[in-house]
Protein backbone atom coordinates (compact mmCIF):
# COMPACT_ATOMS: atom_id res chain seq x y z
CA UNK A 1 0.00 0.00 0.00
CA UNK A 2 2.77 2.39 0.90
CA UNK A 3 4.51 1.41 -2.32
CA UNK A 4 1.32 2.31 -4.15
CA UNK A 5 1.28 5.77 -2.58
CA UNK A 6 4.94 6.26 -3.42
CA UNK A 7 4.45 5.14 -7.01
CA UNK A 8 1.53 7.51 -7.33
CA UNK A 9 3.50 10.41 -5.87
CA UNK A 10 6.30 9.76 -8.33
CA UNK A 11 3.97 9.49 -11.34
CA UNK A 12 4.13 12.33 -13.86
CA UNK A 13 0.68 13.76 -13.15
CA UNK A 14 1.24 14.11 -9.44
CA UNK A 15 4.89 15.15 -9.43
CA UNK A 16 5.51 17.88 -11.96
CA UNK A 17 4.17 20.68 -9.77
CA UNK A 18 7.00 20.22 -7.26
CA UNK A 19 9.45 21.66 -9.78
CA UNK A 20 7.24 24.70 -10.30
CA UNK A 21 6.84 25.21 -6.59
CA UNK A 22 10.59 25.21 -6.20
CA UNK A 23 10.92 27.59 -9.11
CA UNK A 24 8.60 30.01 -7.27
CA UNK A 25 5.67 29.94 -9.69
CA UNK A 26 3.29 30.99 -6.89
CA UNK A 27 4.53 33.75 -4.60
CA UNK A 28 4.95 32.14 -1.20
CA UNK A 29 3.00 34.83 0.64
CA UNK A 30 -0.04 34.13 -1.58
CA UNK A 31 0.28 30.42 -1.08
CA UNK A 32 0.47 30.83 2.68
CA UNK A 33 -2.64 33.03 2.71
CA UNK A 34 -4.56 30.52 0.62
CA UNK A 35 -3.51 27.68 2.89
CA UNK A 36 -4.57 29.57 6.01
CA UNK A 37 -7.93 30.40 4.45
CA UNK A 38 -8.39 26.71 3.59
CA UNK A 39 -7.75 25.65 7.19
CA UNK A 40 -10.10 28.29 8.53
CA UNK A 41 -12.87 27.21 6.14
CA UNK A 42 -12.41 23.47 6.69
CA UNK A 43 -12.29 23.85 10.49
CA UNK A 44 -15.43 25.97 10.45
CA UNK A 45 -17.34 23.11 8.79
CA UNK A 46 -15.61 20.51 10.96
CA UNK A 47 -14.33 18.55 7.95
CA UNK A 48 -11.20 16.43 8.31
CA UNK A 49 -8.14 18.56 7.57
CA UNK A 50 -7.01 16.15 4.86
CA UNK A 51 -9.17 18.17 2.49
CA UNK A 52 -6.68 21.07 2.80
CA UNK A 53 -3.83 18.87 1.57
CA UNK A 54 -5.92 17.78 -1.38
CA UNK A 55 -7.01 21.33 -2.24
CA UNK A 56 -3.40 22.59 -2.09
CA UNK A 57 -2.39 19.72 -4.34
CA UNK A 58 -5.05 20.69 -6.91
CA UNK A 59 -4.06 24.35 -6.63
CA UNK A 60 -0.33 23.75 -7.12
CA UNK A 61 -0.80 21.28 -9.95
CA UNK A 62 -3.27 23.49 -11.78
CA UNK A 63 -1.14 26.65 -11.43
CA UNK A 64 1.89 24.74 -12.68
CA UNK A 65 -0.05 23.72 -15.80
CA UNK A 66 -0.87 27.37 -16.62
CA UNK A 67 1.21 30.25 -17.91
CA UNK A 68 0.35 32.76 -15.21
CA UNK A 69 2.71 35.60 -14.32
CA UNK A 70 2.79 37.50 -11.02
CA UNK A 71 2.59 40.89 -12.77
CA UNK A 72 -0.30 39.98 -15.06
CA UNK A 73 -3.41 42.16 -15.03
CA UNK A 74 -6.07 40.73 -12.69
CA UNK A 75 -3.74 37.94 -11.56
CA UNK A 76 -4.91 38.24 -7.95
CA UNK A 77 -8.53 37.66 -8.99
CA UNK A 78 -7.44 34.68 -11.09
CA UNK A 79 -5.52 33.15 -8.18
CA UNK A 80 -8.52 33.73 -5.94
CA UNK A 81 -10.79 31.89 -8.39
CA UNK A 82 -8.29 29.03 -8.76
CA UNK A 83 -7.92 28.75 -4.97
CA UNK A 84 -11.67 28.78 -4.36
CA UNK A 85 -12.25 26.23 -7.13
CA UNK A 86 -9.55 23.90 -5.80
CA UNK A 87 -11.25 23.93 -2.39
CA UNK A 88 -14.68 23.53 -4.03
CA UNK A 89 -13.49 20.41 -5.84
CA UNK A 90 -11.60 18.99 -2.86
CA UNK A 91 -14.65 19.35 -0.60
CA UNK A 92 -16.82 17.62 -3.19
CA UNK A 93 -14.58 14.59 -3.34
CA UNK A 94 -12.73 14.39 -0.06
CA UNK A 95 -14.70 16.22 2.63
CA UNK A 96 -15.35 13.69 5.36
CA UNK A 97 -15.35 13.68 9.10
CA UNK A 98 -14.61 10.95 11.60
CA UNK A 99 -17.34 12.28 13.87
CA UNK A 100 -20.16 12.90 11.39
CA UNK A 101 -22.29 10.37 9.49
CA UNK A 102 -22.28 10.31 5.69
CA UNK A 103 -25.86 11.68 5.56
CA UNK A 104 -24.94 14.66 7.71
CA UNK A 105 -21.72 15.17 5.80
CA UNK A 106 -23.73 15.36 2.60
CA UNK A 107 -25.85 18.24 3.94
CA UNK A 108 -22.77 19.97 5.36
CA UNK A 109 -20.96 19.55 2.07
CA UNK A 110 -23.83 21.24 0.23
CA UNK A 111 -23.67 24.19 2.60
CA UNK A 112 -19.91 24.48 2.21
CA UNK A 113 -20.09 24.32 -1.59
CA UNK A 114 -22.81 26.98 -1.61
CA UNK A 115 -20.69 29.18 0.64
CA UNK A 116 -17.75 28.99 -1.78
CA UNK A 117 -19.92 29.40 -4.85
CA UNK A 118 -21.78 32.46 -3.61
CA UNK A 119 -19.25 33.85 -1.20
CA UNK A 120 -15.95 34.66 -2.81
CA UNK A 121 -16.27 35.36 -6.50
CA UNK A 122 -18.89 35.02 -9.27
CA UNK A 123 -20.51 31.53 -9.16
CA UNK A 124 -20.14 31.08 -12.92
CA UNK A 125 -16.40 31.82 -12.69
CA UNK A 126 -16.00 28.91 -10.26
CA UNK A 127 -18.10 26.57 -12.40
CA UNK A 128 -16.10 27.48 -15.52
CA UNK A 129 -12.82 27.13 -13.63
CA UNK A 130 -13.93 23.74 -12.29
CA UNK A 131 -14.07 22.27 -15.80
CA UNK A 132 -10.73 23.90 -16.73
CA UNK A 133 -9.19 22.56 -13.56
CA UNK A 134 -10.45 19.02 -14.11
CA UNK A 135 -8.80 19.02 -17.52
CA UNK A 136 -5.70 20.76 -16.17
CA UNK A 137 -5.39 18.00 -13.57
CA UNK A 138 -6.02 15.38 -16.24
CA UNK A 139 -8.94 14.23 -14.08
CA UNK A 140 -6.48 12.84 -11.53
CA UNK A 141 -8.28 13.94 -8.40
CA UNK A 142 -7.11 11.45 -5.78
CA UNK A 143 -3.61 12.61 -4.91
CA UNK A 144 -1.51 10.91 -2.24
CA UNK A 145 -1.41 13.12 0.85
CA UNK A 146 0.46 13.21 4.13
CA UNK A 147 -2.76 12.22 5.88
CA UNK A 148 -3.11 9.19 3.59
CA UNK A 149 0.38 8.18 4.62
CA UNK A 150 -0.26 8.81 8.32
CA UNK A 151 -3.50 6.79 8.36
CA UNK A 152 -1.82 3.87 6.64
CA UNK A 153 1.22 4.03 8.86
CA UNK A 154 -1.07 3.94 11.93
CA UNK A 155 -2.89 0.97 10.48
CA UNK A 156 0.29 -1.06 10.22
CA UNK A 157 1.63 0.05 13.58
CA UNK A 158 1.41 -2.63 16.30
CA UNK A 159 -0.51 -0.21 18.53
CA UNK A 160 -3.02 0.76 15.84
CA UNK A 161 -5.89 -1.09 17.58
CA UNK A 162 -5.39 0.85 20.81
CA UNK A 163 -5.10 4.15 18.90
CA UNK A 164 -8.33 3.46 17.00
CA UNK A 165 -10.21 2.67 20.21
CA UNK A 166 -8.97 5.74 22.02
CA UNK A 167 -9.43 7.94 18.94
CA UNK A 168 -5.87 9.24 19.19
CA UNK A 169 -3.38 8.95 16.40
CA UNK B 1 -9.11 20.73 -23.33
CA UNK B 2 -10.23 18.15 -25.94
CA UNK B 3 -13.36 19.40 -27.69
CA UNK B 4 -16.14 17.47 -29.37
CA UNK B 5 -17.71 18.46 -32.67
CA UNK B 6 -21.41 18.84 -33.18
CA UNK B 7 -23.07 16.15 -35.24
CA UNK B 8 -26.66 15.21 -36.00
CA UNK B 9 -28.22 11.85 -36.53
CA UNK B 10 -31.68 11.14 -37.93
CA UNK B 11 -33.04 10.13 -34.57
CA UNK B 12 -31.67 12.65 -32.17
CA UNK B 13 -29.13 15.42 -32.06
CA UNK B 14 -26.09 14.39 -30.09
CA UNK B 15 -22.58 15.61 -29.59
CA UNK B 16 -19.74 13.37 -30.65
CA UNK B 17 -16.00 13.51 -30.57
CA UNK B 18 -14.26 14.99 -33.54
CA UNK B 19 -12.43 11.71 -33.94
CA UNK B 20 -15.65 9.76 -33.95
CA UNK B 21 -17.49 10.27 -37.26
CA UNK B 22 -20.73 8.60 -36.37
CA UNK B 23 -22.47 6.71 -33.65
CA UNK B 24 -23.06 3.07 -34.39
CA UNK B 25 -25.77 2.42 -31.91
CA UNK B 26 -27.27 3.43 -28.62
CA UNK B 27 -26.11 0.88 -26.06
CA UNK B 28 -27.69 1.65 -22.74
CA UNK B 29 -28.83 4.33 -20.37
CA UNK B 30 -27.59 4.07 -16.81
CA UNK B 31 -28.11 6.14 -13.70
CA UNK B 32 -25.30 8.50 -14.57
CA UNK B 33 -25.56 8.81 -18.35
CA UNK B 34 -26.34 7.56 -21.83
CA UNK B 35 -23.86 5.19 -23.47
CA UNK B 36 -23.19 5.16 -27.21
CA UNK B 37 -21.15 2.80 -29.31
CA UNK B 38 -18.87 4.52 -31.83
CA UNK B 39 -15.82 4.03 -33.98
CA UNK B 40 -12.50 5.77 -33.31
CA UNK B 41 -11.52 7.36 -36.62
CA UNK B 42 -7.82 7.26 -35.88
CA UNK B 43 -7.52 3.62 -34.84
CA UNK B 44 -10.77 2.16 -36.25
CA UNK B 45 -11.39 0.70 -32.81
CA UNK B 46 -14.91 0.45 -31.46
CA UNK B 47 -15.33 2.45 -28.28
CA UNK B 48 -18.16 3.27 -25.92
CA UNK B 49 -18.85 6.92 -25.16
CA UNK B 50 -20.83 7.82 -22.13
CA UNK B 51 -22.46 11.20 -21.84
CA UNK B 52 -22.47 12.35 -18.25
CA UNK B 53 -25.93 13.33 -17.06
CA UNK B 54 -26.20 16.79 -15.56
CA UNK B 55 -29.21 17.57 -13.46
CA UNK B 56 -30.70 20.94 -12.65
CA UNK B 57 -28.44 21.20 -9.58
CA UNK B 58 -25.51 21.93 -11.89
CA UNK B 59 -25.75 25.61 -10.93
CA UNK B 60 -25.53 24.74 -7.23
CA UNK B 61 -22.86 22.08 -7.16
CA UNK B 62 -21.12 22.20 -10.53
CA UNK B 63 -19.84 18.95 -12.01
CA UNK B 64 -21.88 16.05 -10.51
CA UNK B 65 -20.12 14.44 -7.54
CA UNK B 66 -21.27 10.94 -8.50
CA UNK B 67 -19.75 11.28 -11.99
CA UNK B 68 -16.55 12.79 -10.60
CA UNK B 69 -16.15 9.84 -8.24
CA UNK B 70 -16.82 7.34 -10.99
CA UNK B 71 -14.27 8.97 -13.30
CA UNK B 72 -11.71 9.23 -10.47
CA UNK B 73 -12.06 5.56 -9.59
CA UNK B 74 -12.09 4.29 -13.18
CA UNK B 75 -8.99 6.34 -13.98
CA UNK B 76 -7.09 4.84 -11.04
CA UNK B 77 -7.97 1.28 -12.01
CA UNK B 78 -6.00 -0.66 -14.53
CA UNK B 79 -7.10 -4.26 -14.94
CA UNK B 80 -7.92 -6.47 -17.89
CA UNK B 81 -11.35 -7.28 -16.51
CA UNK B 82 -12.32 -3.71 -15.72
CA UNK B 83 -13.53 -1.26 -18.32
CA UNK B 84 -10.98 1.55 -18.69
CA UNK B 85 -11.57 5.23 -19.39
CA UNK B 86 -9.41 6.28 -22.34
CA UNK B 87 -10.03 10.00 -22.13
CA UNK B 88 -12.50 12.69 -21.20
CA UNK B 89 -13.83 15.17 -23.76
CA UNK B 90 -16.27 18.07 -23.71
CA UNK B 91 -18.94 19.22 -26.15
CA UNK B 92 -20.03 22.67 -27.21
CA UNK B 93 -21.34 23.56 -23.76
CA UNK B 94 -19.87 22.74 -20.34
CA UNK B 95 -22.73 20.40 -19.53
CA UNK B 96 -21.77 18.09 -22.41
CA UNK B 97 -19.01 15.88 -21.06
CA UNK B 98 -18.14 12.43 -22.36
CA UNK B 99 -16.12 9.51 -21.10
CA UNK B 100 -14.47 7.52 -23.88
CA UNK B 101 -14.26 3.93 -22.71
CA UNK B 102 -13.41 0.47 -23.96
CA UNK B 103 -16.44 -1.09 -25.56
CA UNK B 104 -17.68 -4.57 -24.72
CA UNK B 105 -20.25 -6.38 -26.81
CA UNK B 106 -22.50 -7.17 -23.90
CA UNK B 107 -22.65 -7.19 -20.15
CA UNK B 108 -22.95 -10.40 -18.14
CA UNK B 109 -26.72 -10.18 -17.87
CA UNK B 110 -27.09 -9.83 -21.65
CA UNK B 111 -24.57 -12.66 -22.16
CA UNK B 112 -26.69 -14.98 -20.05
CA UNK B 113 -29.83 -14.15 -22.01
CA UNK B 114 -28.61 -13.56 -25.55
CA UNK B 115 -25.49 -15.64 -25.95
CA UNK B 116 -25.48 -18.86 -27.98
CA UNK B 117 -27.01 -21.64 -25.98
CA UNK B 118 -28.90 -19.18 -23.81
CA UNK B 119 -31.34 -21.87 -22.75
CA UNK B 120 -28.65 -24.30 -21.56
CA UNK B 121 -26.58 -23.85 -18.42
CA UNK B 122 -22.97 -22.70 -18.57
CA UNK B 123 -20.32 -25.42 -18.41
CA UNK B 124 -18.49 -25.60 -15.10
CA UNK B 125 -15.29 -24.55 -16.87
CA UNK B 126 -17.04 -21.42 -18.19
CA UNK B 127 -18.43 -20.48 -14.79
CA UNK B 128 -14.97 -20.90 -13.34
CA UNK B 129 -13.48 -18.61 -16.01
CA UNK B 130 -16.05 -15.87 -15.34
CA UNK B 131 -15.72 -16.17 -11.58
CA UNK B 132 -11.95 -15.79 -11.79
CA UNK B 133 -12.37 -12.64 -13.90
CA UNK B 134 -14.87 -11.13 -11.48
CA UNK B 135 -12.85 -12.01 -8.38
CA UNK B 136 -9.53 -10.80 -9.76
CA UNK B 137 -11.17 -7.51 -10.81
CA UNK B 138 -12.64 -7.21 -7.31
CA UNK B 139 -9.28 -7.96 -5.69
CA UNK B 140 -7.75 -5.16 -7.77
CA UNK B 141 -10.51 -2.71 -6.83
CA UNK B 142 -10.07 -3.61 -3.15
CA UNK B 143 -6.32 -2.99 -3.29
CA UNK B 144 -6.90 0.44 -4.86
CA UNK B 145 -9.78 1.31 -2.53
CA UNK B 146 -7.64 0.55 0.53
CA UNK B 147 -5.69 3.69 -0.24
CA UNK B 148 -8.77 5.79 0.49
CA UNK B 149 -9.78 3.85 3.56
CA UNK B 150 -10.54 5.96 6.53
CA UNK B 151 -10.88 4.78 10.12
CA UNK B 152 -14.34 4.60 11.69
CA UNK B 153 -16.20 6.31 8.87
CA UNK B 154 -19.98 6.00 8.87
CA UNK B 155 -21.44 5.46 5.43
CA UNK B 156 -24.85 5.28 3.81
CA UNK B 157 -26.60 1.91 3.53
CA UNK B 158 -28.32 2.85 0.29
CA UNK B 159 -25.73 1.19 -1.90
CA UNK B 160 -25.80 -1.79 -4.25
CA UNK B 161 -28.82 -2.98 -6.26
CA UNK B 162 -31.32 -4.61 -3.85
CA UNK B 163 -30.97 -8.19 -5.15
CA UNK B 164 -27.21 -8.08 -4.60
CA UNK B 165 -27.22 -6.10 -1.35
CA UNK B 166 -25.51 -7.75 1.63
CA UNK B 167 -27.78 -8.59 4.61
CA UNK B 168 -25.89 -6.33 7.03
CA UNK B 169 -26.66 -3.33 4.79
CA UNK B 170 -30.34 -4.22 4.93
CA UNK B 171 -30.01 -3.98 8.72
CA UNK B 172 -28.48 -0.50 8.46
CA UNK B 173 -24.86 -1.42 9.13
CA UNK B 174 -22.99 1.81 8.45
CA UNK B 175 -19.39 0.64 8.91
CA UNK B 176 -18.62 -1.73 6.08
CA UNK B 177 -15.89 -2.67 3.65
CA UNK B 178 -15.16 -4.90 0.66
CA UNK B 179 -17.15 -7.77 2.19
CA UNK B 180 -20.36 -6.19 0.84
CA UNK B 181 -18.92 -6.69 -2.66
CA UNK B 182 -17.95 -10.30 -2.07
CA UNK B 183 -21.56 -10.95 -1.03
CA UNK B 184 -22.67 -9.52 -4.40
CA UNK B 185 -20.14 -11.78 -6.13
CA UNK B 186 -21.67 -14.74 -4.29
CA UNK B 187 -25.09 -13.72 -5.66
CA UNK B 188 -23.58 -13.53 -9.15
CA UNK B 189 -21.95 -16.94 -8.71
CA UNK B 190 -25.35 -18.42 -7.91
CA UNK B 191 -26.87 -16.57 -10.84
CA UNK B 192 -24.25 -17.96 -13.22
CA UNK B 193 -25.12 -21.47 -12.04
CA UNK B 194 -28.86 -21.21 -12.60
CA UNK B 195 -28.94 -18.29 -15.08
CA UNK B 196 -31.35 -16.42 -12.89
CA UNK B 197 -30.97 -14.02 -9.98
CA UNK B 198 -31.04 -16.04 -6.77
CA UNK B 199 -32.49 -13.45 -4.38
CA UNK B 200 -35.18 -11.46 -6.13
CA UNK B 201 -36.70 -9.46 -3.29
CA UNK B 202 -39.51 -7.03 -4.00
CA UNK B 203 -38.50 -4.71 -1.18
CA UNK B 204 -35.99 -4.56 1.67
CA UNK B 205 -38.07 -6.68 4.04
CA UNK B 206 -38.80 -9.26 1.37
CA UNK B 207 -35.10 -9.29 0.47
CA UNK B 208 -34.17 -10.09 4.09
CA UNK B 209 -36.76 -12.88 4.18
CA UNK B 210 -35.44 -14.36 0.94
CA UNK B 211 -31.86 -14.25 2.24
CA UNK B 212 -32.78 -15.96 5.53
CA UNK B 213 -34.88 -18.52 3.66
CA UNK B 214 -31.93 -19.45 1.44
CA UNK B 215 -29.15 -19.27 4.00
CA UNK B 216 -30.96 -19.80 7.27
CA UNK B 217 -31.57 -17.27 10.03
CA UNK B 218 -28.37 -16.32 11.85
CA UNK B 219 -28.76 -17.80 15.31
CA UNK B 220 -25.99 -17.91 17.92
CA UNK B 221 -23.96 -15.59 15.74
CA UNK B 222 -21.99 -13.01 17.68
CA UNK B 223 -21.94 -10.48 14.83
CA UNK B 224 -25.71 -10.52 14.34
CA UNK B 225 -26.46 -10.48 18.05
CA UNK B 226 -24.27 -7.40 18.41
CA UNK B 227 -25.79 -5.66 15.39
CA UNK B 228 -29.34 -6.32 16.51
CA UNK B 229 -28.69 -5.34 20.11
CA UNK B 230 -26.90 -2.14 18.95
CA UNK B 231 -30.06 -1.23 17.05
CA UNK B 232 -32.28 -2.15 20.00
CA UNK B 233 -34.18 -4.43 17.67
CA UNK B 234 -37.00 -6.42 19.24
CA UNK B 235 -38.11 -7.92 15.94
CA UNK B 236 -37.95 -11.72 15.90
CA UNK B 237 -37.13 -13.52 12.68
CA UNK B 238 -38.61 -16.90 11.93
CA UNK B 239 -35.93 -19.54 12.35
CA UNK B 240 -35.03 -21.11 9.03
CA UNK B 241 -32.43 -23.73 8.23
CA UNK B 242 -30.15 -23.13 5.29
CA UNK B 243 -31.65 -24.12 1.96
CA UNK B 244 -28.45 -23.55 0.04
CA UNK B 245 -27.53 -27.23 -0.39
CA UNK B 246 -30.99 -28.04 -1.73
CA UNK B 247 -30.98 -25.04 -4.08
CA UNK B 248 -27.54 -25.76 -5.49
CA UNK B 249 -27.07 -29.47 -6.05
CA UNK B 250 -23.49 -30.75 -5.82
CA UNK B 251 -22.10 -33.31 -8.26
CA UNK B 252 -25.41 -33.44 -10.06
CA UNK B 253 -26.07 -33.76 -13.78
CA UNK B 254 -29.82 -33.54 -13.30
CA UNK B 255 -31.98 -31.74 -15.80
CA UNK B 256 -32.71 -28.89 -13.40
CA UNK B 257 -31.00 -26.40 -15.64
CA UNK B 258 -28.17 -25.83 -13.19
CA UNK B 259 -24.49 -25.82 -14.16
CA UNK B 260 -22.43 -28.65 -12.72
CA UNK B 261 -21.15 -27.69 -9.26
CA UNK B 262 -18.26 -29.45 -7.59
CA UNK B 263 -18.02 -29.71 -3.76
CA UNK B 264 -15.23 -27.10 -3.96
CA UNK B 265 -17.54 -24.82 -5.93
CA UNK B 266 -20.28 -25.23 -3.33
CA UNK B 267 -17.82 -24.47 -0.54
CA UNK B 268 -16.73 -21.26 -2.28
CA UNK B 269 -20.35 -20.25 -2.88
CA UNK B 270 -21.24 -20.73 0.79
CA UNK B 271 -18.16 -18.78 1.91
CA UNK B 272 -19.03 -15.88 -0.40
CA UNK B 273 -22.59 -15.94 0.91
CA UNK B 274 -21.58 -16.07 4.55
CA UNK B 275 -24.16 -14.16 6.60
CA UNK B 276 -21.43 -13.01 8.96
CA UNK B 277 -19.41 -10.40 7.01
CA UNK B 278 -16.40 -10.95 9.24
CA UNK B 279 -16.30 -14.61 8.17
CA UNK B 280 -17.04 -13.89 4.50
CA UNK B 281 -14.17 -14.87 2.22
CA UNK B 282 -12.20 -12.01 0.62
CA UNK B 283 -11.69 -11.77 -3.13
CA UNK B 284 -7.96 -12.45 -2.69
CA UNK B 285 -8.60 -15.61 -0.64
CA UNK B 286 -11.35 -16.73 -3.00
CA UNK B 287 -8.83 -16.68 -5.86
CA UNK B 288 -6.66 -19.06 -3.84
CA UNK B 289 -9.61 -21.40 -3.15
CA UNK B 290 -9.29 -25.01 -4.32
CA UNK B 291 -12.26 -24.42 -6.66
CA UNK B 292 -9.80 -22.73 -9.01
CA UNK B 293 -6.81 -25.02 -8.50
CA UNK B 294 -8.61 -28.40 -8.63
CA UNK B 295 -11.03 -30.00 -11.07
CA UNK B 296 -11.73 -28.95 -14.65
CA UNK B 297 -9.65 -26.30 -16.36
CA UNK B 298 -11.21 -22.91 -17.00
CA UNK B 299 -12.55 -22.22 -20.46
CA UNK B 300 -13.57 -19.04 -22.26
CA UNK B 301 -17.40 -18.96 -22.40
CA UNK B 302 -19.01 -19.67 -25.76
CA UNK B 303 -20.66 -16.26 -26.02
CA UNK B 304 -17.23 -14.69 -25.80
CA UNK B 305 -15.57 -16.70 -28.59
Amino acid sequence: MLDCLLAKEQSAQYQHHHRDLNAGRTPLRWRRKICEWYYEFVDYFNFDREVVGVAMNYFDRYISSQQYCEYEHNILATYQTVAATALFLAIKLHATSCEISEEDISALRKRALGKILYGTTKPQDILDMEMNMLYGLDWKVNPPTLHNFAFMFCKFHPLSGICAESGSY
Amino acid sequence: MPKADRWSSDEEEIVLLSLLPKPISHLDEGTYGVVWKARDNATQEIVAIKQIKFDSDMTKEGFPISALREIGVLLSLSHESIVSVREMVVGSTPDKVFMVMDCFEMDLQAAMKKGPGASTPFAQSEVKYMMRQILSAMAHVTSIARKYEHPARNMTQMVVTLWYRAPELLFSESCYGPEIDTWSIGCIFGELLIKEAILKGTGELDQIQKIFKLLGTPTDDEYWEQLWSKQGSTFKWKNNDSDLARTFAVNSFSATGQSYLSPDGFDLLSRLLSLNPKKRITAEDALRHSYFSCGVTEQVPMFYV
